[in-house]
């Protein structure tokens, strides 16, 4: 089977990835870590992306959520070709477009919850008072609204974790991307996270993909992804 | 935007840090300002002198005297209004540690200097007093002097006490060195001198010419000399602005070595804060990243570093400018001890103030432009996988 076979034609896709190939250099070293890669994610999808370390994996998320362009090959993302698009750009289409969800956690410690969930807000001109109603209610999503005046010293991991995905889905974004979301977390509250992205994808609608080792955390999406040497295989 | 919040707490997070770099800042504008209040007043004479005023001394050097005959002959150049006579009397107060300046001097010297501000009854009782004085308000008030009093001066070019009437105390119209200087009878000091110890009697130290409305100081100056050209005391003219001017440039190399002290220090402190900067740039890398990967672009993550560094350098400003309003409410004495005799005019220049708030705004900003650039230039994948 084939890296385009892999992609699902019966739906229209949000995510486009057509034969990407990324290189990174390492002193005088040059990694390929994707090689030729295509994939169709379509909206509303729950992707888990698997494979071993050095495969590629949060690369692809990078490229996905416009962090990084290809060196070949396309990136389309709704109607916007990622590749061709400016550092300044790119961020704006961040802004709009993407919720990050990260291993460990990375709020800012100067700011409280809704303070961390409120500043990407803040890129929109939108009031403080209208700022800190949608925070408010993103933090209700993740069942943290009482700790809204918490510092991020004051949560524990899995608090912070919830914290984060609020501030992912503060601006409403299509996509959510996360970075081994449980990854630093234990059983009970990497469970209380997947139940909250579970419940994102299913309910708000929203697409995730997610990069993940764990076979258990990665049956909640609703397809695993497996990527070896920068190119896709069949799990 | 909450952008001002998170600068403000970001201070807050190293407090002692910040603090020590607030103080680094304060400690330079202070040194700063304290060095230039010191150049102005070296300047101060140059500052308060006229330039319808000019000097007229021997062109071989100020310790050389002229002949007295030399008055009526300036006089008589076009242009010149009045002329005075003064000589310098270097005595001693008490002992070694009690220096002014004392002047002899003629009527027609205090004509020419309007600014001194004498009431016609104090000139009067001056006039008829042969050993009448009239000293500058400051001067009077340091030693507790006043209308009246008898003051003895131990002479030191003149040997011998000399006993002085005080018979005027002045005020100057604006502030000036004037206001510490001792003026008497030159025919006193010319009295006795022939009398006593017989050193260059009936010689001038300098004139003192103040010239007519329409004069022009260059051709009288040059008139003047080409007067007395070839005799044996030929004389050098200048505008007393130029005649101060040349005191303050035989002390030009240390006004030098001041004015790179005092650039040194702006660089201290630019380093100061540019380390500090730099350090906290480094440590809150993973925060700017994950900032840029969320969509804040270049210039709000800027924004958060050059801010901290402005409002860091700004709050010392702040710091020192306080400082020294306080400070300079304290008179000179109580600031340079026995060295403000030297500077009869030691004051805060609000310039000074100015040009160092613009430093301070320079050196903010400056030293939040490296670590900016160092955080911008990374693209926001490389520093998220900086973080892994």
């Amino acid at each position: 089977m084939t890296n385009s076979q892999l992609a699902r034609s019966d739906v229209p896709s949000l995510i486009e990835i057509a034969g990407v190939t990324k290189r990174y250099r390492r002193g005088i070293e040059e990694l390929l870590v994707l090689d030729n890669l295509s994939l169709s994610i379509t909206e509303g999808e729950f992707i888990a992306l698997m494979g071993p370390s050095g495969s590629g994996k949060t690369t692809l998320l990078n490229l996905i959520a416009g962090i990084d362009t290809p060196d070949l090959g396309s990136v389309l993302v709704g109607n916007a070709d990622l590749g061709t698009m400016g550092e300044g750009e790119l961020a704006r289409w961040r802004a709009r477009n993407i919720g990050f969800v990260f291993q460990f956690y990375n709020l800012l410690p100067v700011l409280s919850a809704i303070e961390n969930v409120a500043l990407p807000l803040s890129l929109f001109g939108i009031s403080k008072k209208e700022r800190l109603t949608r925070a408010e209610f993103a933090l209700e999503i993740v069942g943290l609204k009482d700790r809204a005046e918490h510092f991020p010293s004051q949560l524990s991991g899995g608090q912070e974790q919830r914290v984060a995905i609020a501030r992912a889905i503060v601006t409403d974004p299509k996509i959510i991307v996360a970075d081994e979301p449980t990854g630093d977390l234990d059983r009970n509250s990497a469970k209380e996270i997947m139940e909250i992205l579970t419940r994102l994808n299913r309910e708000f609608k929203k697409t995730i993909i997610m990069v993940t080792h764990d076979q258990v955390i990665a049956e909640y999406a609703t397809r695993k992804v497996l990527l070896d040497k920068g190119q896709l295989t069949v799990g | 935007m909450d952008l001002f919040l998170i600068i403000l707490r970001n201070i807050k997070r190293h407090w002692f840090r910040s603090v020590l770099t607030v103080l680094g800042v304060c400690v330079a504008i202070l040194a700063y300002c304290m060095i230039h209040t010191m150049i102005d007043a070296w300047f101060a004479g140059v500052k308060s002198s006229a330039k319808n005023r000019l000097i007229v001394r021997n062109s071989v050097s100020l310790v050389f005297y002229l002949p007295i005959s030399y008055q009526d002959k300036i006089r008589q150049v076009p242009g010149v209004a009045k002329v005075g006579r003064g000589n310098w009397f270097g005595a001693v107060y008490r002992d070694e540690n009690y220096r002014f300046a004392q002047f002899a001097i003629d009527q027609e010297y205090i004509d020419a200097y309007p600014e001194m501000i004498i009431t016609p009854a104090e000139r009067q009782a001056f006039t008829e007093d042969r050993k009448g004085a009239i000293v500058g308000e400051e001067l009077a008030n340091s030693f507790g002097w006043k209308v009246g009093d008898s003051v003895q001066l131990k002479g030191t070019i003149f040997p011998g006490n000399w006993e002085f009437n005080i018979r005027s105390v002045f005020k100057t119209r604006e502030q000036s060195g004037r206001s510490k200087l001792m003026l008497f009878h030159w025919d006193y000091l010319n009295e006795r001198n022939k009398q006593e110890i017989n050193r260059n009697p009936d010689q001038v130290g300098y004139y003192v010419i103040q010239l007519k409305d329409e004069a022009d100081p260059a051709l009288v100056s040059r008139a003047i000399d080409e007067r007395f050209a070839n005799s044996y005391a030929e004389t050098l003219t200048e505008t007393e602005t130029a005649f101060q001017q040349s005191f303050v440039s035989m002390s030009s190399s240390i006004i030098f070595a001041l004015k790179i002290v005092s650039m040194v220090v702006l660089l201290i402190m630019f380093l100061v804060l540019a380390n500090t900067m730099l350090m906290s740039a480094r440590e809150r890398f993973r925060e700017y990243a994950i900032m840029k990967a969320i969509g804040f672009g270049y210039g709000p993550v800027s924004i958060l570093i050059i801010g901290e560094s402005l409002l860091i350098a700004g709050a010392g400003y702040l710091l020192a400018a306080g400082m020294l309003q306080l400070l300079f409410m304290l008179p000179p004495k109580a600031i340079l001890g026995d060295l403000a005799d030297f500077f009869p005019l030691f004051e805060l220049n609000p310039i000074n103030l100015l040009v160092s708030l613009l430093f301070t705004v320079a050196v903010g900003i400056g030293a939040g432009i490296a670590p900016a650039l160092q955080v911008n230039k990374l693209r926001a994948a490389e520093g998220l996988r900086k973080l892994t």
